[in-house]
């Protein structure tokens, strides 16, 4: 734009802080530095002082950690730990069975069925799950023996046994709730995928199982993680109907000996443990479904997972 | 059962009513084998709807649709015209393939899969010839180079070409297209209209539904002008576009027309 210059411009530049002109290739060379943030470390500080704190009283409160590391490795609490992810693997697999059936049921154009599929969502998510494993548990009052014809008929109590009954009860209410999310989860597919697939002549069942299902795993995964993890929690319930899972155990052992919270803090940690071996699975198991995804989607959370993966194979490396 | 006489698509006194909107007021239309048919019309006029009654995706409400002779969602029980069930709706619709304005391409599968889904999962084929098929029609619509790829890493043009060859892939009676280049960027338009020149070029029978007029005048057998809900004009496509007696035809055609030289797009006019 400009013609050719015959002298080099003025690269002189006056600097605020400086008394005289400096050349600004020479100021340009310089290091930059980040800008201090003295208020961030102070909350820091604060917050760091907070914790150490919090950490130190436990630590000098009246806890005998010594007695709760023995009991990590306590053969009753272990047991306690299989049985809570027995149940918790065994009712989300029922209860994606449940979910899915009832999904489909809802979204059917029977309108017997659709609202059947409405009426549990209804009841088995508008009470609460305590409530109905007690339900479930007391069965045996309102029906002393069970029968079923041709099969035979049994006493109630030896069929809903407490693991029965907190099989039933985790597995229906996961039921309702993954039916909800199954149902979203199609509903969010575009209309016009449904379209192509009925115009080619696929048969219903072949158009959800081929076409909308594949294109709803991605939408579902997550939430189907999340409820697994809420299962595997909410399992402790299980305890108030004498299902000794991991809590039920602790509860046993603590009955006996008075030593509460060492207890409950390893039954804690365990949690903790199961939990983040979850979201570790489900943290594969979306990147499995996610591949041919139209946008790849990632969240803080699987940035955190993935980043957290990337540097201890980068230590170990 | 093909007899030269007897055309291919029959519509028949066709009624549909969305509430209290009536979309299409007694259709009455037919294409002959390897005739393509050009539906024209504003929007709203129920072209689309038509279509959509053709492979039984919607349900008229009245009138009959007859493919090859064969009543189209309907059967006689007695003498009574009953719905047929699921089943048999789904192989009739086998015979009629259909292209959508949005392509609809599954998005989880690669263009070949996409191609080979329904003739393996109907039971047409088994995996293996189903495979060699797709590849095949992707090779008609000339995109054998592009057999692994998703629908994201594919153009609109493109997109469409592989949802025109996963029709083709049902070896159809009959081809719906329902404006099939109306969502192409300007670009795309002339590839995908040369793979619908091709095919009509080739014998198959086609009902288009269409704002590409200059399509309609060098491709259609027939044009059909629609609105609200009712066919107007229909004839030879220089009568229709060349000459149209009814005055709402001539005004959609010159409206048309001078939206098509405001896009000042070459590719519009000159689409291979």
């Amino acid at each position: 734009m400009a013609g050719p210059s015959t002298a080099p411009p003025e690269t002189k530049v006056d600097v605020p802080g400086l008394t005289e002109l400096v050349d600004a290739d020479v100021l340009a060379g310089r290091k930059l530095h980040k800008r201090p943030h003295p208020v961030r470390w102070l909350v820091g500080a604060l917050i760091v002082a907070g914790l150490v704190w919090l950490v130190h009283s436990f630590a000098q409160g009246q806890i005998r950690w010594g007695d709760a590391r023995g009991f990590v490795f306590n053969h009753d609490i272990l047991t306690g730990l299989r049985r809570t992810i027995v149940i918790t693997v065994l009712s989300s697999i029922c209860g994606i069975a449940l979910g899915t059936v009832f999904a489909v049921m809802r979204l059917s154009s029977n309108p017997v069925a659709s609202s059947v599929a409405w009426l549990y969502v209804w009841i088995f998510r508008g009470t609460p799950e305590l409530l109905q494993l007690l339900i479930w548990f007391n069965l045996a009052l309102v029906f002393p023996v069970l029968s079923i014809p041709l099969v035979g008929s049994q006493r109630t109590i030896d069929v809903i046994t407490p693991f029965m009954a907190a099989l039933i009860g985790l597995s229906i209410n996961a039921g309702a709730y993954i039916a909800e999310n199954i149902r979203g989860a199609i509903l969010a597919v575009e209309s016009g995928q449904t379209e192509a697939a009925t115009a080619l002549g696929l048969s219903r069942r072949a158009t959800l199982t081929k076409v909308v299902l594949p294109q709803a795993m991605p939408a579902l995964i997550p939430s189907i993680g999340n409820q697994t993890i809420g299962l595997l929690k909410g399992s402790s319930l299980a305890a108030t109907i004498a299902y000794t899972e991991l809590l039920g155990q602790a509860q046993r052992i603590y009955f006996l000996n008075a030593r509460v919270m060492e207890l409950l803090f390893v039954v804690a940690l365990w949690y903790l443990v199961a939990t983040s071996v979850a979201s570790v699975l489900q943290y594969y198991v979306e990147r499995y479904y996610g591949r041919s995804e139209r946008n790849q989607r990632t969240s803080a959370a699987d940035r955190l997972i993935s980043g957290a993966f990337s540097r201890l194979r980068g230590q170990t490396a | 059962m093909t007899d030269t006489t007897e055309p291919m698509v029959r519509v028949s006194q066709i009624r549909k009513s969305y509430g209290k909107l009536e979309v299409l007021k007694g259709v009455s239309m037919q294409s002959m084998k390897g005739e393509t048919v050009c539906v024209i019309g504003p929007s709203g006029s129920g072209k689309s709807t038509l279509l959509r009654c053709i492979n039984h995706l919607e349900r008229p409400d009245g009138g009959l649709v007859f493919v090859d002779g064969e009543m189209i969602g309907y059967e006689l029980r007695g003498s009574r015209l009953t719905e047929r069930t699921d089943r048999d709706v789904e192989r009739q619709r086998r015979s009629v393939g259909m292209v959508f304005q949005r392509f609809n391409i599954f998005p989880h599968l690669t263009a070949l899969e996409n191609v080979a889904l329904a003739p393996r999962s109907t039971g047409l084929l088994n995996r293996r010839e189903a495979t060699a098929a797709a590849a095949e029609q992707l090779e008609r619509v000339g995109l054998s180079d592009r057999k692994d790829a998703y629908a994201r890493q594919l153009s609109g043009g493109q997109q469409q070409r592989v949802a025109i060859a996963r029709a083709l892939a049902m070896s159809p009676k009959v081809l719906l297209f329902d404006e099939p280049t109306s969502a192409l960027d300007p670009e795309l338009v002339g590839e995908v209209l040369a793979v619908m020149k091709e095919l009509a070029a080739g014998g198959m029978t086609m009902i288009v539904v269409t704002h590409e007029l200059q399509f309609a005048r060098e491709v259609g057998s027939q044009v059909i002008f629609m609105d609200e809900g009712a066919i107007v004009e229909q004839g030879p496509p220089d009568e229709v576009l060349g000459s149209p007696k009814n005055e709402r035809t001539r005004n959609f055609i010159s409206r048309v027309f001078k939206d098509d030289r405001q896009s000042a797009d070459p590719s519009l006019s000159t689409a291979n």
